[in-house]
Order: C-alpha cells, then structure tokens, then sequence
C-alpha cells in the first residue's frame, strides 16, 4: 500500500509535469503505555501514513499531509507548487543517489514486539520502585517503529527502517514529612540503551533528594552528567556550527579559531552505532557521516546540509534534518521543514574516571539533573534550576542539593573544562538534542542559591 | 463534511452494540500556512493534517487508537477490535457524567485566513523582516513569522453529545539578533489568537512592533549581568504569567494531585497566596491564544477561579479526574494532537488585576530587580520550585529603573514567593504561547496578568 502510494505520488507530480520534486514518506506505527501510580493507566496504538512533498519552481515550497485518497494527494502538490512559485529564487538542487554507510539504528526486540517490549518496560520500572522503595507515580513508554522514503527527481531513492523508544519517568521518595523526585525523560534506538542500572540510579537519586540542602552563593567546580552536557550544550553548538548559522551570522566560531580548552574535542557523528540521530541518510536522502567539529580546543569544521553545502562550495554532511526545536519530532517528521542540524554531537572522552574527577575535587558540585537546562541558542547564556545534584568536598560527596540556580555562559564553560571522564553514554537531551558523551568538570561556576 | 459525522456516528453505533461503559470519538482537522523568513531563509510551508482519537472505557479501564490516512472501514474494523477489548487492570477507572448537548459552531471572523491571498501574507513577512533588519547595523539577523490554523474539531460519545467547531488560529513572532564582536542578544515577541482572522495583523503597529523588538536586541548589548542573591522583585505581565502557569498552574493538575505529585494535594480551602492575589484558568476568554469552546473530552470551555484572594478554590479536571474527586470536570481536558492522550490541562491562565501603578511598586524598593518580558519556564509540581527567565530586566534603586539587565532567571519556592506578593498592578495582558506535560505533549496556551511585586526572591543573572 505504501510503494503503491508513493507512485501514486510520483506518477501525479510527473503528469503535473512537475520538474523538481522530492516526497518525504513515513509510516509510522506508535505504541503508547501510559502508568500512574505504577498501574496501567491507557494504551493508546497510533497508525498514521504521512508525507510532505517538496517542490522547486522559481523557489522552494513544501506541503505536508496524511490523507491518501488523490484529491488530497493533488491538494498537497498544488499546495507545494503555490508555495514553490511565491518564494524567493534558489539555487538548490536536490541530492542524487550517493553511496551511504550501513548503520544500525533498529532494534528487533522493539520492531517485532512493541506491545510486550513497552509491557515489560513498565513492569521493570515498577520492580525497581519495589526495590529502592520509591514510588512511580507516573511514567510515558513509547516505543516506535518506523519506515520511511525519500525519492526525489534527481533519481535519489531511500527507505530505511528504525526503532525508538521514549519513556518520561517520575520516581517519587517519601519520609519525614519530606517529598522528592527524579523526573527525566530519555530516548533511545535500542532498549539495552535504557539500562537496568540507570533506572536504578534514578530511583537512588529520588531518595537522595530527600535529604537535600539549597546551595549557597559562590563561585564553584561543578560536573555535570550526560544529560545535563546534552541539554546545555547541543542547542548551543548547533546554532553555531552549522552552515545555516555562518549565513545568519550568528556563529560565533572561525574556523582555526581556539574555542575551548585544548582537552575539548567534539565531532558531529550521524553514524554512530544506535545513536538517535544516526542513519545512513539524513532527511533530504544525503549520507550521514562523521565530521570534526572541534579538535583539542580549536574550531574544525562546520556541518551542511544539501542548501548551504551549495551555498559554501561543500558537500553536504548529511545535517539536513527534519527535527523539532523544542521537542523531538519522531513519528511526524514528516510536518517538519528539513533544516540544516547537528546529528549526534560527540564529546572525545578522557582518561580519568568519574571518581577521579570528583575525587579532584576540593569544593563543587556534581549535577545529575536541572529542572530545565535551556540555554540561549545564540548567546549561549544559561541560568538553570539544580533538580539533582551533590555537594563535593575534599574529593568526597558529602550531600544532596536541591534548588537555586547554576548560571554562566556555553563559551566560557568550554575555556573553563578541567576535567573529561572516560565513559561516554548515548543520551538524549529533554529538548530535540542527541549527544553521546561522558562527564564533564569545569571550574570557576556561578551557583546563586541562599 | 457530513461525511464525517458519518462516520463518527457509525463509531458511536458500535460502541453502544458492544456494550461499553462510555467511549468518544473526536476528529481533528488542521489546514495550515507557515510562512517564514530571516537572514539566510525563506520557508513557506502548508499542511493538512486529519485523524481520529477513539477512546473507549470498558469494565473501568481505558483504551485508545488514534488513526490517520485509512479507509472509513478500516477505522470501523479498528473500532470494532478496540470495543472488544479485555479489561485486566484491578485499578478501575472512571468518568464524571455530563448531560448531553449539541454545538455547531463557525467562528467568524472579519477575515478569513483562508480567503487571504498567500502573497497578501508573504509580503507581511517580508515587511516585517525588513522593518526589523534595517533597524540598526547591529542588527545581524531578524526572524520573521506567521501561521495561520483553520482548525475543525467533531466530537461525538455515548453520551449523546453532538460537537463541532471550526475556528481560525492567528500567530505572529518576531525575533531579532544584535551581534557588537561576540557579543550576541536576541529579543523577541509574539502575538496570537483563537478565533480571530487576518484582522489581528491589522490591529497590530507593525512599525511599532518591529522597532521594540530590534531595539530591545540592540539595548542588550550593553546589558550587564544581574546580581546573584535574595533580593526584592518587581515582575511584569509576561513573567506573572509565567509563575501563574508554569510554577503555579501545573501543581493544579488534578491528574499530579491523583499521581500524589503536587504541592497543592492537601491545600484546597487553604492561603497559598497573600490575599491580593487572585488566580484564573479561563478556556472562555474571547479571541485569547489558549481558548477553545470545549474541550477534547467535549465539555463545555468556563473561566475557573483558581485561588481567591490568596484561597485555594479549585484543582483543573479532565472528566476522569472530575469523577475521582466527585466534582464536575473543569472542561480541561486536552490532548496535543488526535495522535495523544488527553492530559489535564490549563488553557488562558492569568493573575486577576488590582490597583497599583509600575512607580508606586518601585518607589519602595531600596535594592531589587525589575525583571521584563518572559523568556521561558518549568514547572516542579511535586517540590513547588520555580524556575523562569526573563529575556531582560532592569536594577531597582533608590525606587528608581536603573541599569539595564540581561537574562535574569527566578529560583526558590512558588508558595514563597505568592505570599511575598504585596503589590498588584493595575495593568493587564496575556501571552500567547505552547505548553508541554513535561516534556511533550505540546498545547496551545495562554498566560499574563498584571505586574506584581515580591517581597525578595532568589534571582540569578546569566
């Protein structure tokens, strides 16, 4: 059904005697397990065919729809053209068929089995709430299955198939009057990605917090987790290494330019094995790869899609992609405008453990959690609520802390790196980021709190 | 399209044949224009987007499928399957009940968005970027948008109830970028509405507009960063609006409340705020960005006063938290899209107005912060904590609007922080804006008041 549609599509734009054009498929298949207070509270299956239709005529315009029938199917193309006929002239061309890398981005577990995979998942979270003894007061399981197709006019034809899973989990600590919680969110390709241990440590981290204190005011070393790295830096870096942010002039790096501390060595890595913005192809049907972003503390290169590839005299890196700026797009890609976007933004590990670094440590912080890091794409600047977080002192964590804020600067923070640890993770940040990097320890942090 | 009602009335047949405690069928329509521009781009984009959201309670658990791009008889198979289902929670669900009604309504409007021309709102982008671009040469980059959303809703249950609205959505967001060396700021604004057509866009000072914004970009460069610490606080509407929804409003989720995740679980009848402080959820309140006229559970929109004169009055309910509570549901009951399930949410949520003028709120102050336009926020229902930026803010001192501040963020406790409330201003507006359950589940809402004045809170610069 799905090929006949897409011939459908194509053998319309072709009658239209559409000359540039590219189609956009997925059909995604979405299972939905809501918890409250550890119980099931709804299952909800999500079936949905959607496309988006992209012409080039004097411009670029695009149209996007999930209806079937030919009327809305032509509507669709009389939309794009309208929009293609209005916009100002460009001179893109869409990609031509490229050889591409083989990636794994599904897990069978999740395709064959959504329905128990999401089932199992609750019962594990309820397990664990038995053993820490916490409580779950709620949690969202998603696990996703996809296919989707590109073909374009150039002769460019892709399919892939990919696997997600999503879970937003509360874990809730009573006692002495007192209440806490770790609250986070996490996607992932695969589900050993979603460990037994991390969740473990997440219902740890929601009985710690019930001891904790609010920081004080003062200039500290701080550590910051995967997640918290994700959350700050992705949305920062991406809207300064991309070909889009040089032609906004917003960048903030030159090439050969030293940007961070010379420990500092980041890539953009879309072929990360089960990496969630990892695939052989981005969203325009270019090949994803690996690309040097900054190299022991000096700016590399920046990463391109097919537009600002033609615009800069570079190929594409495979960073044209169909993705939110505040949540993650998964199973509506296809309502997206590809736009040019880091993939996977992979820190170099270091050689010390996280023990090391901490046991460096002489007064800091070591953050799990904010309530919502946000940083400002452009400036950079951040003033972000501590959710989870222990006080460091003489290399020895002493308590939890809760509350007040940890505020600077994405730049400053990566000329002030002290410290990488050696075990990266893949995470994904609680806005539409993916990062796969270790712990990171910086020195001289603002922390406002009592 | 009859042909809709159709089909949800065949949805609703099978639903009473098999026997089902309750089930609703809603269908959405969403026909959008997307018009962008800035420095680098133009994105003009269109979308059609349909699908259903059947949901149907059997034996006192729920289930649903929500459904798109399938032929009418593969939505009645789908439907058939789901009816048939076999309950197997021992945790029982329920609803409130709702008296039967009907409602048809088409929204008019001056101006139809769909009867604009796509040049028409292509050359209003255009003027905007340019407006804002040639402000100043520090000006690097400037973000123009509109979109507009015929939005149609169907809605039908066992109950008898017969729904339908079809209504414009309005928004306009305007973004500049001043860059001096590496110094980048950016300020922003955003207009919307519900309900209301292409006049918005003629009720707007575009000129006006575009010139704040750019000025405001521009004035941040030379910004200096606010001071750390407990201080006195003075906030306008649009950081109100912030506490009143993201610090205050999710805590009166009565889903949290049953989850036992809110600070507000045991406060109802009791002070949460200082008595000059009076809170509203307002899903009625004409042409507001959050409006609608029911909700996706098909109860009818009401302005709910949250707290009274610093009371606790009300939690927010969908129809199944109405009925755990015993009380009638809220009409809050919204869902991102026919693809998601229905949450408790809030809709135009805003701090009532009283009587103080800026200069009165200020001429006590000795040291503090003003803290201007809001930049973003998170909700803690469990802990109460707060957590919201401002773009920008000014000093206090000696009474007076000194120095000009960047991005300066509000930390501590909610409940604190209403009862330091001892000023109300007697200005008003709301923002429009999206709002997410968490991390997802994105709606459209809206939120402001008046300015208020806080005794201290925990404030941090940037």
């Amino acid at each position: 059904m799905v090929a006949r549609l897409l011939n459908r599509i194509e053998a319309l734009l072709k009658r239209m005697k559409i000359g540039n054009y590219e189609v956009y498929m997925q059909i995604p298949e979405v299972t939905q397990l809501y918890v409250r207070r550890g119980e099931r509270e709804l299952i909800n299956e999500v079936r949905q065919i959607g496309y988006s239709i992209r012409i080039l005529d004097k411009g670029l315009g695009m149209a996007c729809c999930n209806q079937t029938d030919d009327l809305s199917v032509k509507r669709c193309i009389t939309q794009a053209c309208k929009m293609a006929r209005q916009s100002k002239a460009e001179k893109l061309v869409f990609p031509s068929q490229k050889p591409t890398c083989k990636v794994d981005i599904k897990d069978q577990r999740i395709w064959n089995e959504p329905e128990s995979v999401v089932d199992e998942f609750q019962k594990k979270l309820v397990e664990v709430a038995a053993k820490i003894g916490v409580e779950l007061p709620f949690a969202k399981i998603r696990a996703f299955k996809i296919r989707s197709m590109i073909v374009n006019s150039e002769g460019l034809g892709r399919e892939k198939e990919e696997t997600l899973f999503f879970t937003e989990i509360c874990y809730k600590s009573s006692g002495e009057g007192k209440l806490s919680e770790f609250w986070t969110t996490r996607y992932a390709r695969r589900l050993e990605d979603m460990s037994l241990a991390s969740i473990e440590e997440w219902a740890e981290l929601s009985k710690a917090n019930l001891n904790a204190k609010s920081p004080k005011t003062e200039r500290l070393e701080v550590i910051f987790s995967p997640q918290v790295i994700c959350d700050l830096f992705v949305p920062v870096m991406n809207g300064h290494f991309t070909g889009l942010s040089l032609k906004q002039a917003i960048s903030r790096f030159e090439e050969g330019e030293t940007v961070a501390d010379e420990t500092l060595s980041m890539i953009d890595d879309g072929l990360h094995p089960f990496g969630i913005q990892s695939s052989p192809f981005d969203d325009e049907g270019n090949p994803q790869s690996k690309t040097a972003l900054i190299d022991h503390g000096v700016f590399k290169n920046r990463v391109y899609d097919q537009y600002y590839g033609l615009e800069y005299g570079k190929e594409s890196t495979g960073n044209g992609l169909r993705q939110g700026m505040v949540s993650f797009l998964v199973d509506e890609k296809f309502r997206a405008i590809p736009r040019n976007q880091t993939s996977n933004l992979e820190i170099a590990p270091g050689k010390k453990s996280l023990e090391d670094l901490i046991s460096e440590v002489d007064r800091g912080l070591l953050v799990y959690k904010f309530s919502w890091a946000n940083p400002d794409e452009a400036t950079g600047i951040f003033a972000s609520e501590i959710r989870n977080a222990s006080l460091v002192e003489k290399g020895e964590l002493m308590y939890p802390v809760k509350g007040g804020l940890i505020a600077g600067d994405i730049f400053s923070l990566m000329k002030n790196a002290t410290g990488i640890s050696n075990q990266p993770e893949i995470v994904s940040g609680e806005t539409a980021f993916s990062c796969i990097t270790p712990w990171l320890r910086f020195e001289d942090v603002q922390v406002a709190g009592e | 399209m009859p042909e809709i009602s159709a089909v949800l009335e065949k949805v609703i047949r099978i639903f009473e044949k098999s026997g089902v405690e309750y089930g609703d069928v809603r269908f959405d329509s969403s026909t959008s224009t997307g018009i962008s521009k800035n420095v680098a781009e133009e994105n003009f984009a269109s979308g059609s987007i349909q699908g259903y959201h059947i949901r149907v309670l059997r034996e006192g658990e729920w289930r649903a499928i929500s459904l798109s791009g399938v032929e009418v008889r593969t939505v009645l198979s789908s439907v058939k399957r789901l009816a048939r289902f076999s309950p197997t929670l021992r945790e029982k669900s329920s609803y409130s009940k709702l008296k039967p009604w009907t409602f048809k309504k088409r929204y008019k409007c001056r101006k139809d968005p769909a009867d604009i021309d796509l040049e028409e709102k292509i050359e209003l982008v255009r003027e905007l970027y340019k407006r804002m671009k040639g402000f100043d040469e520090r000006i690097v980059n400037a973000g123009a948008r509109y979109a507009d959303d015929i939005v149609e809703k169907y809605f039908m249950n066992t109950e008898g109830s017969e729904l339908y609205y079809r209504a414009p959505l309005i928004r306009v967001i305007l973004v500049s970028f001043a860059k001096f060396g590496k110094n980048v700021q950016v300020h922003h604004m955003a207009h919307g509405g519900f309900g209301v057509g292409y006049e918005l866009i003629d009720h707007l000072n575009i000129e006006e507009d575009c010139r704040s914004v750019s000025k405001g970009a521009v004035e941040l460069l030379d910004a200096d960063r606010a001071p750390s610490g407990r201080l006195p606080v003075v906030l306008d509407s649009e950081m109100a609006g912030l506490i009143a929804h993201e610090s205050f409003g999710h805590g009166l989720e009565a889903d949290q409340v049953l989850r036992n995740r809110s600070f507000l679980s045991d406060m109802l009848g009791k002070r949460v705020a200082s008595d000059s402080v009076t809170i509203v959820d307002n899903s009625s309140y004409e042409s507001a960005y959050g409006s609608y006229p029911f909700d996706d559970e098909g109860v009818r929109s009401r302005k709910n006063t949250l707290v009274e004169r610093g009371i606790l009055k009300s939690f927010l309910h969908s129809r199944e938290t109405a009925s755990s509570f015993i009380v009638a549901s809220t009409g809050n009951g919204r869902a991102e899209s026919f693809s998601r399930k229905i949450f408790v949410r809030m809709s135009n949520t805003y701090f009532e107005s009283g009587e103080w003028k800026l200069e009165e709120m200020l001429e006590d102050i000795d040291y503090g912060v003003y803290l201007v336009k809001g930049s973003h926020g998170m909700e803690d229902p469990l802990g109460g904590g707060l957590q919201i930026s401002s773009v920008k803010g000014h000093l206090i001192e000696h009474g007076k609007l000194t120095r000009l501040l960047r991005s300066i963020s509000l930390s501590g406790n909610v409940l604190q922080l209403l009862r330091n409330v001892d000023a109300v201003g007697r200005d008003f507006k709301l923002d429009s804006g999206t709002c997410g359950k968490g991390f997802e589940d994105f709606v459209r809402v809206a939120s402001g008041g008046p300015g208020l004045r806080v005794k201290e809170a925990i404030v941090g610069g940037g």
